[in-house]
């Protein structure tokens, strides 16, 4: 641990992963608190896989054809905006179908960004990177746009925190006092994509659905309101990504997969004494 | 002393609805007056459900008009207070009980979610008014169903609504509670026009002032007008001790009978 704290001093890159943990998980916290209200981790699942289409596409353009103003974040935008404008409408739509589509967008989306990497020349580094998360890469530039998309997210959220609420509490009586609740709807499935890109550079697209929604559950076991679990499940994703990455640096283990495992044993830990407390209360 | 003028504020007429091309509701046609407590009762599956969300303009009709206030329903439904069912809504939220109120003050505009000091005050006064004030941090969790009902009559009071509509509000209380619960929406009554949905034929409160029996046909009677006759049609035979004593509740407030 002391090696980590010397080391951060040192390394502009820990620098930047220290940064981009703690800007990703102010974002991960409030929108991960409206994801499991919502009981939408699956959406947010399905873009995040979706996702490696659209880094894979960026990847396979920026190195095959020498479009260089390309990079695999620009194409994660655009790929987790268009799988929650999809998801959105169908569910909208056609309510029915809508695990198909979030099914199909899934898979589909993988493989498309299977075959770009697969055209791409460095395959097997860039495909790892994509899928478990390359916190150490991120660079000075990738940093100004998670900090910008990290802003956007946090200002919405916030400021449509009132709708967003009763949109996830109750959208049939949020619709009777007027709200336009597909709109929101599909504003809320934004705002996880974005937030999702901001998870897939810290721990991956395979285990970004674990950080969308581990703190925000951790935070469930001691809050009563919805802004509360928001805060605290902030300051959980925080602790995740900074311990994590602490503690995987010395043995030189894989950050992404340290961070998801500290946060699944959290989460267990966490559940487990609640249901034991809340078991001795209602026994005794 | 109610007002009975003739000034409908419920309208509907000739109104179908059908469902995947099953007729739901068919020749519809009634009208609520102001002031009006109406119980609509009727068997599962015939068309209550249905009524409501017409009323609401969540579903629009195959043929027919309604309207609310004189006008449609989807512009008039911000007059109306609508209490959903208690297990409509996940109880592990994270909200306290004064933030289900407080979203009955939310408005449509881009900006209608941020609460004003007067959208807390009236927030307040409608938990008050169900005599919940106290618990108004509490998580919504460590409410009774009794209460939790309560809280989502609160948050249709503090829309201010010219009429409360309810469904299935007594499905989770026992007969005891019911009459009190009954006592509480006479003295609502008093100021608003009242319709609650039931499946329970066998309790029609004395305070109620007209039935609306449903069964994909619409028949509205004043209350003293019921007869098992009645029931057995709308239920298709045979349901045994229904004995309703519809006397006309008098508004001195003394209790009218019923078995």
């Amino acid at each position: 641990m002391i090696e980590f704290v010397n080391a951060v001093g040192q390394y502009s890159f820990l620098q930047y992963a220290l940064l981009t943990g703690l800007l990703a998980s102010i974002a991960c916290g409030i929108v991960g608190s409206y994801v499991i209200t919502r009981r939408i981790s699956y959406v947010a699942g399905a873009i995040s896989h979706f996702v490696l289409g659209g880094m894979g596409a960026a990847r396979y353009f920026n190195v095959v054809h020498g479009w260089t103003g390309v990079e695999p974040l620009h194409g994660a935008i655009v790929s987790a905006l268009l799988a929650a404008v999809i998801i959105g409408l169908v569910s909208i739509h056609a309510h029915q179908r809508e695990d198909t589509v979030i099914g199909a967008l899934w898979a589909t989306g993988m493989a498309a960004g299977i075959l770009f990497i697969s055209q791409t020349p460095g395959y097997n580094e860039d495909l790892m990177s994509y899928l478990f998360g390359n916190i150490l890469m991120v660079t000075p530039g990738d940093i100004g746009l998670i900090a910008a998309l990290d802003v956007l997210v946090i200002l919405v959220a916030l400021l449509f925190y009132n709708q967003l609420l009763a949109v996830c509490f109750d959208e049939e009586f949020a619709r009777l006092r007027g709200i336009n609740v597909e709109l929101f709807y599909l504003l809320l499935l934004c705002l996880t994509a974005l937030t999702v890109v901001l998870l897939v550079t810290v721990v991956g697209i395979v285990m970004v659905i674990a950080l969308i929604t581990l703190p925000a559950a951790v935070a469930g076991h001691f809050t009563t309101t919805l802004g509360r679990m928001m805060l605290v499940a902030t300051i959980f994703s925080i602790v995740f990504t900074t311990l994590g990455l602490a503690i995987s640096y010395a043995p030189n283990l894989p950050a992404g997969a340290t961070i998801i495992v500290l946060a699944g044993i959290t989460y267990l830990v966490v559940t487990v004494l609640t249901r034991f407390r809340q078991t001795r209360r209602t026994g005794g | 002393m109610a007002p009975n003028s003739g000034d409908s504020i419920v309208r509907f007429d000739d109104v179908a609805f059908s469902y995947n091309g099953a007729p739901v509701l068919e020749n519809v046609s009634f009208g609520i007056d102001r002031l009006d407590f109406v119980s609509a009762v009727g068997p599962n599956g015939g068309g209550k459900t249905t009524l409501l969300k017409l009323m609401l303009g969540l579903v629009k009709p195959d043929k027919g008009s309604i309207r609310i206030f004189g006008r449609s329903p989807e512009s008039a439904r911000r007059r109306i207070g609508y209490v959903s069912q208690q297990f409509h809504f996940d109880a592990l939220f994270p909200i306290r009980v004064i933030d289900v109120v407080l979203m009955g003050r939310l408005r449509g505009s881009i900006f209608g979610g941020h609460y004003r000091q007067a959208d807390r005050k009236a927030a307040l006064k409608a938990l008050q008014e169900v005599d919940l004030g106290e618990l108004r941090d509490r998580h919504i969790s460590e409410l009774s169903g009794g209460q939790r009902q309560r809280v989502l009559i609160a948050r249709a009071l503090a829309t201010e609504p010219e009429m409360l509509l309810l469904d299935e509000p007594t499905a989770h209380v026992d007969v005891a509670a019911q009459e009190e619960f009954f006592k509480f929406l006479h003295q609502l009554n008093e100021r608003l026009t009242v319709v609650i949905v039931t499946h329970d034929v066998a309790y029609v409160s004395s305070y109620v002032k007209s039935v609306l029996c449903i069964n994909r046909k619409v028949v509205k009677h004043p209350t003293r007008e019921i007869t098992g006759d009645m029931i057995c049609e709308l239920y298709g035979g045979d349901v045994r001790h229904i004995s309703h004593n519809h006397i006309e509740h008098p508004d001195s407030g003394s209790d009218g009978e019923h078995d």
